[in-house]
Parts: structure tokens; sequence; C-alpha cells
């Protein structure tokens, strides 16, 4: 296990962060002797949730100091949305909260979903292109659990989950890619495509439907039964590797002089706006990633990006800051934000 | 002889169905089988608890899908229609129960049904010899490919070894 840091895991360097912003790994876990989660009562979710959190956070466990233990019931509304905002919880774990807990470690790269769709889901994030070592971790957590609890499995149909695309592994892993030199080819449906034949998807993420805010694609493996964990991860790096290089390549084929103005012009603006949504915020974040790419901004890096569009979310604002529960004054903050962490001009 | 659907009242339709193969044997009330579209052979087309199932599992003949729907997982009570229509499983249990419901369509999402990943301390010897002697038939048949004989040799033996203990 990594060792214990409050320093949150985005501001961790990560590879390839011209085009990288983070890498997860999710295992899917289910325990023998309970329904799933869709058919347990509140009562057998307290109970499940308990037991995993004698297995992992009991006495003597080197773990105690690292992670937290959450009931999702204490939580309130806002502080649910923002850590799905954060992808520490999914939309669906945010919305029914009974009985249901996580367990995050400080750096929040570690969240342990209970009683969401599976028993149990593993995630760990990391910063950039890290698919191994980020499975390395889940599967140390699963070892831990299985070494104390009985976790449901068959021989045939590998680890047993809620829904049968999970069967197998449960895991899932995927990198979340900044791809604007592909979108503005209009290349981004070829790729999908191309990439679905191959048992891997990729989708729009931050963006309502198919658009995708500030060019960010998730790129995950599709398929858990008859794959291996490690086969899994070696496809979806090389796949990701293949399209970072085209990515890289048609960044080269903006004229420089043309990609310069715009790396500025974004700087320029988030420099001095006094209002920015957060729309505005990821469409103007992906050009200074490029510009750091370029070796263009000496003062600005990746993890200052990375911290940009993960810490500044609506719901992540709001809960931070009482002032910012109104779209004006969010904006307006927001903008004050960033033009204390890219040096006011 | 009780209903096998309801368990309450008395069977009196008895329905038999041959569907690859396999026969399956159903007892029924008459309220049950009306219910089920089992009551004439002429309704069989016309009901089908097909129509509710999850897109995941579409392409499933009908007549499974009818004697499915009369089994239930004693863990937790689902059906398999139940599964179906909301294209979860109810417990780890269901799938051992309908095993072979679930796999046309398991290979229809992952293109077959073979677990080739990690196992759990819980899992028998057998997969796990199972799974070596799978690794060194491949690493023999790479070390062939690539000429390392004294490689190759060392694998053979190793399989050879595992085969005796498994016969023994």
């Amino acid at each position: 296990m990594q060792k214990p840091t409050n320093e949150k895991w985005y501001n961790q360097i990560g590879e390839q962060g011209d085009c990288v912003v983070s890498t997860r790994v999710r295992l899917a876990r289910n325990l023998r002797g309970y329904p799933f989660p869709n058919r347990m009562t509140a009562q057998q979710k307290r109970e499940l949730c308990q037991s995993v959190r004698d297995a992992l956070l009991g006495d003597g466990s080197a773990l105690r100091g690292e992670f937290r233990y959450l009931c999702m019931n204490e939580i309130s509304d806002l502080q649910a949305a923002a850590m799905v905002e954060r992808h520490l919880i999914s939309p669906e774990f945010a919305k029914k909260r009974d009985g249901e807990a996580l367990i995050l470690s400080a750096d929040e790269s570690i969240s342990i979903m209970l009683c969401e769709e599976d028993h149990i889901r593993i995630q760990v994030m990391r910063a950039g292109l890290a698919v191994r070592d980020a499975l390395d971790v889940a599967q140390k957590l699963d070892y831990l659990l299985d070494e104390r609890l009985d976790v449901a499995f068959d021989e045939q149909l590998g680890y047993l989950t809620s829904c049968p695309t999970n069967l197998g592994t449960g895991m899932r892993a995927s990198v979340m890619l900044h791809l604007p030199a592909i979108a503005q080819a209009g290349a981004v449906s070829q790729i999908a495509s191309a990439v679905s034949k191959i048992g891997l998807t990729m989708r729009g993420t931050y963006g309502e439907g198919s658009r995708a805010d500030g060019s960010l694609y998730q790129l995950s493996n599709q398929i858990t039964l008859g794959i291996s964990e490690q086969t899994a991860c070696d496809n979806l790096e090389t796949i990701a590797g293949q399209i970072i290089a085209k990515e890289r390549e048609a960044r080269s084929n903006t004229p420089d002089q043309l990609m310069v103005d715009q790396v500025y012009r974004a700087l320029g603006t988030l420099r001095y706006a006094r209002m920015l949504s957060y729309d505005e915020l990821l469409s103007l974040t992906g050009y200074l990633r490029i510009g750091v790419g370029m070796g263009l901004l000496k003062t600005v890096d990746y993890n200052t990006v990375n911290r940009l569009i993960i810490e500044l979310g609506r719901a992540s604002m709001a809960e931070q800051n009482n002032s910012a529960s109104d779209p004006a004054a969010r904006d307006t903050l927001r903008a004050d934000i960033v033009r204390q962490a890219l040096g006011e001009a | 002889m009780k209903c096998q659907n309801c368990n309450q009242n008395e069977a009196t339709a008895y329905l038999r169905s041959t569907v690859n193969g396999k026969t399956t044997e159903l007892h029924l009330c008459a309220e049950c089988a009306k219910k089920l579209g089992v009551d004439s052979v002429d309704s069989l087309g016309a009901f089908s608890p097909m129509d509710i199932f999850g897109s995941l599992f579409s392409g499933m003949t009908p007549l499974i899908g009818k004697a499915a729907s009369l089994k239930r997982c004693p863990d937790c009570g689902s059906s398999f229609e139940e599964i179906a229509s909301i294209g979860k499983a109810g417990c780890p249990q269901c799938y051992t129960v309908f095993r072979e419901e679930f796999l046309p369509t398991l290979r229809r999402i992952h293109g077959n049904a073979k677990h080739m990943g990690n196992l759990p301390s819980s899992a028998g010897v057998q997969i796990k010899t199972q799974r070596e002697l799978e690794s060194l038939k491949d690493q023999l048949r790479r070390a062939v490919d690539a000429q390392e004989y004294e490689k190759a040799a060392e694998y053979r033996d190793r399989i050879k070894e595992i085969e005796k203990q498994q016969e023994a």
C-alpha cells in the first residue's frame, strides 16, 4: 500500500499528462449469504457494511489510520453531489442513502462503495496513465477482503456480480483522455466505433449525453468474462497509447502559430476573467494542458490544471463555500480561485 | 399434487416441453397455467413474458422463458423472468440456479463464458491446477516456436508431472 498522505491524488505527477487526466480501476465483489443490494433491507445493508468495516479497518489493521468510514445517511445532499463530481462515488450511490457506506482514503485515491450495485466496489484513481499501478493497489485490497470474507465466486463465471455484464473479473479499468485535436478533426465517433470492436468503449465525460465539454473522453474495457485482469489492462493501455499518438499527430498538424495563439488566449481569459462557468473553465483549461505539453507555460503544470477541473465543479464549490450556492456568486468565486492559481496579472 | 408455480392450488394441468434436448415437466393449477399462457397450445405464442425482458436478454426463446419463470432461486426467491426484466440477478446463488438460462446471454455480452481472471483463495485446487497446466502448455508452445528446446523440455517435464499427479 502506498505511504499515507493527505495530498490529494490529482496533485501527483502523472504519465502522459498532455493527453491523460486520470486512470481508474474498479473491482466489483459480493459476499455469499446476502442478496444483492437491490434486494437488501436497510438492516441487511448496515450489517454487511459493518462486516466489511471490521474486515478492512478492524483492530490491528494497517489501513485504519489511512481510511475513513462514512455512513452515507449521515452525509448531506450537497456533500454527496460533491463526491459524485470528484468521481468518488457514482450518481446512483448518491441518490439512495439508507444503510450504504463509503470507505475513503485520505488522499481520495481509493474509495470503496458498500452496497452500491454490488456489495463492495473498490475504486482506485491515479493521475495520468497508470493502469497497472491502479490495478495493483485494487488487487491488494481485494486480497485483504478475500482473506477475511466469503467472497461469492463461481469457477465458470468468476466473481459473481449483480449485473451479468460485470461477471468474471468484475473489473472495469478506464482512462480519462483529453483529445481536443481529434475532436476538432471530427474523428471521435470513428475511434469510438473502432475500439468497440475490440472490447473497449469510449464516451464523453463531464458532458450531457454525447457532448464532451473540454474534449474529455473515458476509454474503458467492456468485457469482463473470458479475459484476465492483466490482459484487459494491457489492451486498454495499448489502445490508449495509440489514441494518444493520434492525438499528438493531430495536434502537430495545427500550425504552431495558431495553437500558441489559442493557448495564450485561454491563459489570458483565465487570468483576467471575473466570472467563469464550469463549462468555460473546462474548455479553457484544455488549452492550458496543450500549452504545458508544448512547453509554453512555465508557471502552470498539469497538476494545477487537474486540480482546477476537479475542485471547481458546481457541487464541490458549494460544499466548500456557503456563499457559492447561487450560480453568479459561484462563477465569481471560481474566477477568483483560478486567478490566484494562475498568478493574477 | 400442488401447483409448481404457486405451491397452493391443486395442479390440474401438465406441460412437457423439450428445448435443445432438455425436457422440462411442469404441473400447474388452472390459474397459473392461464397466467403463464400455457393453458392451451394455441396460446403459447400469444403471451410472452419476454415482452418485458430487458434488451440484454432479448433473443431467447419464449419457451425457455416460460419454463424458467416457474423456477425460483431458493435463496432470494427471484424468478429468471424478474432477473431478466431488471437485468440484475437477485443474489449470488441465482447464477447457479439459472446457469443454463444465463449462458446464452453471457456468451452474447462477453463473447464467451469462461472465467480467465484471478481466483479467490476459496477456489478449488482442481481449477488452480488446470490453470497452471494451460499456462505451461502455452509456454511450451512458445518455447518450441522460438526453438528454445531446453526450456521446452523443462515445461514438458513439468506438464507430465502434473498430469501424473492428476491421474493418481
